[in-house]
């Protein structure tokens, strides 16, 4: 992305309309008011420009073309990459862009009643072009009770637990869900969540939190008191990257 | 040649003139029509074929505008008529064309005003299209029901038609000085809003959908047809008005420098309206959670349903935003609406008549004919009436004008009339252009057209309504040109 979060396709376009258009006005404006352009840019120093310039079409067609291709290689240098196929192509070099996948593992722990924890992921400056998101747990603090004689069958509540993400646009959701009671496996999945075109799913906010960490109780005892519980968050998400070369392929 | 307008009032300057010149052809479309056209076709791409298309066709037929009323003094009836003595009924045709367009146009620019009245307390509310569709145009359900009217859209229809009368019965001399702020206004107004929108979040991510180029679009004709057919339009050819105000022009003034300003700055302002619009449907988009898709749309639905919407979820100044964006609109588009009404009555002068009465009676019969407009069934008729008065009746007028100027009169004679006052020349560049290239796109424009109404009709409405909306009148109204053209001769 640019510095304006455009990509270098968009700003060549804005550039070039933009060089055209009110270049043009300018310079058949200054032709009706007598403005001397050329005088203006031979004092700082561009002679040589209006010198090509005055010899017809071709010399006005070379100065048009330099000048927009110097600024264009400006932009295209301040600007960069880009964050995927339309975010334009690195200054230099053939190649393409590749959409990869990866999936990255988090584990942690939820303490029941806490403020929600902050999951997010580090993706070492990769800028995501779709997400998804998948929260498992075991209940682990189901463990069997020991057997007593007044609670012949105590019961284990299970775990609820909450998966939220905050990002840019339509990227927002929160689902939570308590775990199997029987298997004690829980599980929640948000996504896939997909950037719109030409722009990354920058600033994804990912947070897991305990809502209720399910006892195991008999009828007058509790015999196991649950403070919580551990997670895996699984982040799957694709993003683009330039592979270099002529004939890189996928 | 007799000089039409000796002793009387010509454009006191030559920012006069292209001030007024450029309001005329700036219109409503630069804001609803052509960031959508570039969207739909190929982004930035889109910018090549259209300026090809205002290279090869927009600025030669401007050029022969201009250059037919400075050189022959004279409005489009009268011009016309000397150039050929049958073709006087092309330039009255021309000019009723306009009439028609502009009746249903101040309409559209009530709408602006009523909006802008109901910005300052978003009296739209959440649901845009129901407002629009029941308490601004009061929609009937066919072109069959009339349907009621809004007071307020019929007070504000009164309103405009007040101030184009107002503007032109005093002539070019009052238009010199209406045009120093209508024509600016809408630029600043622009400017603002553009600092406005483009500091929003989600403004880029509308700009990349606006501006990112799609190449492969290129190779779809559709495309092509559209950017012709969009540059056409969005000069405001063939409505008579630029042979009028040339008409007015000192004799030296340069034509060729004059259109290529013109052309340029009509074709800027659309471009830079394109960033301000899309930067606010892409915050729009961000703010609904939407996809950019859904928000994007063209039309009287991007200024009067999706605009309100964006304006509800600004941030903060939602009022002034409002009142800036709709008053930028009527700006835009009052220059377009006084022009063309001012064609009428030079053309109806030129041909002899008083100018101050015919300025009274043009505006009385436009603003009757607007009301039906501004009724619920009277929108129906309106898109009915636009669609193919631009598309039939005005290609047709364009065609016209390429054959009289460029098959009639002499090419040559008119390159060396119009080179004489001219810095930049034209040449055999020119000439191709309009005897053949130009032509031959608006015939294929037309021939598109028909095909396209005969096969699908027109937006779902009754063949009766095409007939009585879109076809009828245009013959009628060339039916009335012919009569009035052999009974109302050049003065001299």
């Amino acid at each position: 992305m640019g510095p304006a979060g455009l990509s270098f396709g968009a700003v060549a376009v804005a550039t070039t309309a933009s060089f055209i258009l009110y270049g043009g006005t300018i310079y058949f404006v200054s032709i009706a008011m007598k403005w001397r352009l050329d005088l203006l840019l031979q004092g700082i120093g561009l002679g040589a420009m209006v010198r090509t310039w005055r010899r017809g079409f071709h010399g006005q067609v070379a100065v048009f073309g330099v000048v927009l291709l110097v600024v264009l290689s400006v932009e295209a240098v301040a600007i960069g990459p880009g964050a995927g196929p339309d975010g334009g192509v690195p200054f230099g070099g053939g190649g393409r862009w590749v959409e990869m996948s990866d999936t990255l593992t988090l584990d942690g722990y939820a303490t029941e009643g806490a403020a929600p924890m902050n999951a997010t992921p580090e993706l070492g400056g990769v800028v995501p072009t779709s997400v998804n998101l998948s929260l498992q747990w075991v209940d682990n603090d189901a463990r069997e009770p020991p057997a007593g004689p007044l609670d012949a069958a105590p019961r284990n509540r299970p775990d609820t637990l909450r998966l939220s993400v905050k990002g840019p646009g339509a990227v927002s959701g929160t689902v939570e869900a308590a775990n199997d009671p029987s298997t004690r496996l829980g599980e929640v999945e948000l996504g896939p969540f997909k950037a719109q075109q030409g722009r990354g799913l920058e600033g994804i906010v990912v947070t897991v939190e305990c809502l209720e960490a399910g006892d195991v109780t008999g009828r007058f005892l509790t015999y196991v008191a649950d403070g919580g519980n551990d997670y895996v968050l699984f982040f799957e998400y694709t993003y683009q990257e330039w592979i270099p070369g002529q004939n890189a392929t996928d | 040649m007799a000089d039409e307008h000796k002793g009387e009032e010509q454009w006191s300057g030559r920012l006069g003139f292209l001030l007024a010149a450029v309001g005329s052809a700036i219109g409503l479309g630069a804001v609803w029509r052509f960031p959508y056209l570039v969207y739909e076709h190929g982004g930035g791409a889109f910018l090549i074929p259209y300026l090809i298309a205002l290279f090869v066709s927009g600025i030669p037929l401007m050029i022969l505008e201009l250059g037919v009323g400075k050189t022959l003094r004279t409005s489009a009836p009268i011009a016309f008529m000397r150039i050929h003595k049958r073709m006087g009924w092309v330039g009255w045709m021309t000019l009723m064309l306009g009439f028609v367009i502009i009746a249903y146009y101040t309409v559209v620019l009530a709408w602006s005003l009523v909006y802008m009245f109901a910005s300052p307390g978003l009296d739209w509310g959440t649901d845009t299209q129901a407002f629009f569709d029941n308490e601004v145009v009061h929609l009937s359900p066919g072109p069959g029901q009339l349907g009621g009217i809004g007071l307020s859209v019929l007070a504000m229809v009164l309103v405009t038609w007040l101030i184009i009368y107002l503007i032109i019965v005093k002539g070019i001399k009052m238009v010199s000085k209406v045009v120093m702020l209508t024509v600016p206004a809408p630029y600043i107004l622009m400017l603002i809003l553009a600092f406005f929108s483009l500091r929003l979040e989600g403004a880029d991510v509308g700009l990349e959908y606006y501006l990112r180029p799609n190449f492969e679009k290129l190779v779809d004709p559709e495309v092509w047809l559209a950017a012709f057919a969009q540059i056409f339009f969005a000069l405001s050819l063939s409505t008579g008005v630029m042979i009028a105000y040339s008409s007015r022009l000192e004799r030296k003034a340069d034509v060729v420098n004059n259109s290529y300003i013109v052309s340029f700055l009509d074709v800027g302002f659309a471009f830079f309206a394109g960033i301000v619009v899309f930067a606010t449907l892409g915050y729009m988009a961000a703010a609904q959670g939407v996809p950019m898709e859904d928000a994007v749309i063209g039309g009287p639905g991007l200024t009067y349903v999706a605009y309100p919407t964006a304006i509800s979820l600004l941030p903060s100044a939602n009022a002034l935003f409002g009142v800036l964006f709709f008053l930028m609109l009527f700006t835009l588009g009052i220059d377009s609406a006084f022009a063309t009404i001012e064609a009428v009555a030079l053309g109806l002068k030129d041909a002899g008549f008083n100018y101050k009465r015919m300025s009274i009676i043009s505006s009385a019969g436009g603003a009757f004919l607007a009301i039906l407009f501004a009724t619920g069934g009277g929108y129906h008729w309106l898109w009915i009436v636009d669609n193919f008065f631009n598309e039939i009746g005005i290609v047709t007028m364009g065609l016209l004008e390429c054959y009289i100027v460029g098959h009639l009169y002499s090419t040559k004679k008119f390159v060396r009339e119009v080179n004489e006052t001219s810095e930049l020349k034209i040449g055999r560049f020119w000439v191709v252009c309009i005897k053949y290239v130009t032509p031959l796109i608006l015939v294929v424009m037309l021939i598109a057209t028909l095909i396209k109404t005969a096969i699908s009709g027109f937006q779902g409405y009754p063949a009766w309504a095409i007939f009585i909306g879109g076809l009828f009148p245009i013959v009628l109204i060339a039916f009335i040109a012919v009569r009035m053209s052999r009974r109302w001769g050049p003065r001299d």
